[in-house]
């Protein structure tokens, strides 16, 4: 058992909208947050809402935000308490939390043995195995042969997919359903894979056909308690990546959530896992699910869950590294509703993603009743290159799911970003999407239904419109309009904020 | 009096008169409309009472051209808008038919070089990747826009570039 420990000032060891989450929980718990930033981000809005800032001197995440050493400086130079890595950065990097303990300072997450354990994927998998958790079958050496590569097939069971070891992006990817594929399969994934990374080394593993992305949230105490709060489906994805979050999954039954829940604590449990931490599984179309990995931190995705339940996971984990017992019992889990997740980002979907930068010209963001925003921008900011594209997340609630979604279409209308690209469009056309709408989504979805020429659907009006608006953009109005005063006195409130704290 | 103007979006023709008094002509339609603005190159328009926010790309504003980008209700629009004059000039140059010559491929964003996927004197196709720039953690591959020869490649792999940075030279 842990010893309990009060936290009195936090360091947030991120940026954008996941430091200001966290820096939420600290102010409603009355602890200090002390923010960190490099040079690009020193207006940045995280910097402006934390009770202090300091320097990480550079640009690059590897010389600031992924610096260890300067983010330990700071750390016990400023007499931190606690650090809360947010997600990303140095969130899973166990010889960090090693160097944190180290260093007498409580690491906001599992320990940086459970980390290491429940992060690594091969060992992940081999404790699922152990304990009779399912995980995706296949090999984990590269294939030799051609002869090799059949047996294994015939072991695990087709349909196979051969994939690049060196791979990711689909290529050197190939679907064998058959033993007379094999052969012409095997051939062909090895040259696109030398011709796409130079390695034509290729393994295979269990083709799960329709797969949906669905994981459990688990939070444990270092008093033996560990529970799941449901799951979040994330089947949506672009390159491999989520954008479209939502709890509970429209496929997932009492049943199915019961048998997932369950493999999740264990897994947990035997993995001596405390703090906050997602257990992501592949479910196919018949409702068998396969281990995929652990995510040992707080997810993008987790105001989805808090939206449900009602619960504040952030000061949970506050709560947990403080060595408090966790405030609730599994029974005490009480779902309510439909919240679904679009995360912004500063992409053009019109442009295979293509990240877009530059200006926030407009940026305003949606409120209304079962909204809520989190948001790490405002109007102004450039949005750097460097780290993350991500902008904002925005989450809505409804009694039932078709509820959720009209709310968020919605107040997707309502966000106004000009200067950049971003998902929202993309996020509108799958709301749209009819099979969406039904419930009918796995990872594939993006890449089999999205087409860029849905991204704009013009009525007749609006085409009017836009013609008008062209030309009085182009002419009346170029010289004729007179640029706004920008200077706004500035409200005395925060400063207020910052003595009352200074002098506690 | 009344000015005439070609507005073309996605390859479609329209022509608008502005009227005197707050009346604008669309395709022969006559509509009263208002417009007014909070902030530079910012609009609320009112077309026959439907209300329209636009937002222009900050671009759009300076550019010389007769081009113009903009968010109308958060849809893009890209538009060219014409007067009779320029259209004329227009109708002139596109009878001069081009065949061949160079175009200058630029960076879209700042990034830096990770891969040169050609050589210069090759021969590419429309589509071919030509060079590898990551930014935001992504890679993205810079194509070429049409079948073409290298003329020549301006960057090395390793070359850190801004928004605009030249790229690659190609023939067509």
């Amino acid at each position: 058992m842990k010893k309990l420990r009060d936290i009195k000032r936090l360091l947030i060891a991120n940026r954008g909208e996941i430091a200001i989450r966290v820096m939420r929980a600290c102010r409603e718990m009355g602890i200090q947050t002390v923010a960190v930033f490099s040079d690009v981000d020193r207006t940045a809005l995280h910097v402006m809402l934390a009770d202090e800032a300091y320097p990480l001197n550079g640009v690059t995440a590897a010389e600031t935000y992924l610096d260890q050493s300067k983010i330990l400086d700071i750390a016990r130079s400023k007499k931190i308490d606690a650090i809360h890595p947010g997600y990303g950065f140095l969130s899973e990097n166990a010889s960090f939390a090693e160097r944190v303990e180290h260093a007498g300072i409580m690491f906001v997450g599992p320990s940086s043995k459970a980390i290491r354990l429940m992060g690594g994927k091969t060992s992940a998998r081999n404790l699922a195995q152990e304990i009779g958790v399912p995980t995706i079958s296949g090999t984990i050496e590269p294939l030799s042969s051609v002869s090799e590569g059949i047996a294994k097939a015939k072991e695990i069971g087709f349909p196979v997919l051969l994939k690049a070891a060196a791979g990711g992006g689909g290529k050197g990817m190939r679907i064998v359903s058959s033993e007379e594929e094999f052969g012409s399969a095997f051939r062909m994934a090895q040259a696109e894979a030398k011709s796409a990374f130079g390695d034509d080394r290729v393994y295979l593993e269990k083709f799960v056909e329709h797969p949906r992305h669905i994981e459990i949230q688990i939070i444990g105490d270092h008093h033996g308690n560990v529970i799941h709060l449901g799951e979040r489906e994330c089947s949506i994805q672009r390159r491999h990546q989520k954008v479209i979050e939502e709890s509970p999954s429209p496929f997932v039954d009492n049943e199915l959530r019961e048998r997932l829940g369950e493999a999740a604590v264990r897994l947990a449990r035997k993995g001596g896992y405390t703090n906050a931490g997602t257990i992501e599984f592949l479910v196919d179309e018949k409702k068998q699910f396969y281990f995929l990995e652990m995510n040992t931190r707080l997810q993008v995705e987790h105001p989805v869950t808090e939206t449900i339940t009602g619960l504040d996971l952030v000061k949970l984990q506050l709560e947990v590294a403080m060595g408090r017992e966790l405030p609730i019992r599994q029974a005490d889990v009480r779902a309510t509703g439909h919240a679904i997740e679009c995360r912004i980002y500063a992409e053009d979907p019109a442009n295979n993603f293509f990240p877009s930068t530059g200006r926030l010209q407009t940026y305003r963001i949606p409120q209304g009743p079962h909204v809520r925003v989190d948001n790490g921008f405002q109007t102004g900011d450039v949005i750097p290159i460097h780290y993350d594209p991500m902008l904002a997340k925005v989450i809505t609630w409804g009694k039932s799911r078709g509820e959720s979604i009209e709310t968020m279409k919605r107040v997707l209308d309502e966000f106004v970003v000009s200067g950049i690209r971003t998902t929202i469009p993309f996020c509108m056309t799958i709301l749209e999407h009819p099979a969406f709408v039904a419930g009918m989504c796995d990872t594939q979805f993006v890449e089999r239904e999205f087409r860029p020429s849905a991204l704009w659907q013009f009525s007749d009006n609006d085409r009017r419109a836009a013609c008008v608006a062209a030309v009085l953009l182009k002419t009346e109005l170029r010289q004729s309009v007179d640029l706004v005063n920008h200077n706004l006195p500035v409200s005395n409130w925060k400063k207020k904020r910052n003595e009352t704290l200074r002098s506690s | 009096m009344s000015k005439r103007y070609i507005v073309s979006i996605n390859q479609q023709e329209y022509e608008v008169l502005l009227l005197a008094d707050n009346r604008v002509v669309v395709n022969g339609e006559e509509l009263p409309y208002h417009v007014a603005s909070r902030t530079h190159g910012e609009l609320s328009l009112l077309l026959d009472g439907l209300s329209y926010e636009v937002h222009a790309a900050d671009t759009s504003l300076d550019s010389q051209t007769n081009d113009v980008t903009f968010l109308l209700n958060g849809m893009e629009i890209r538009a060219t808008v014409d007067d009779p004059s320029s259209l004329l000039l227009k109708t002139l140059l596109r009878t001069q038919h081009r065949s061949s010559g160079t175009r200058q491929l630029r960076a879209p964003m700042p990034g830096l070089v990770t891969k040169i996927e050609v050589q210069k004197g090759e021969v590419v196709q429309a589509g071919q990747g030509l060079i590898i720039l990551e930014a935001m953690k992504m890679e993205n591959e810079i194509r070429s826009p049409e079948p073409a020869t290298i003329e020549e490649i301006h960057v090395n792999s390793g070359t850190a570039v801004e928004k605009g940075s030249l790229l690659i030279t190609i023939r067509y």
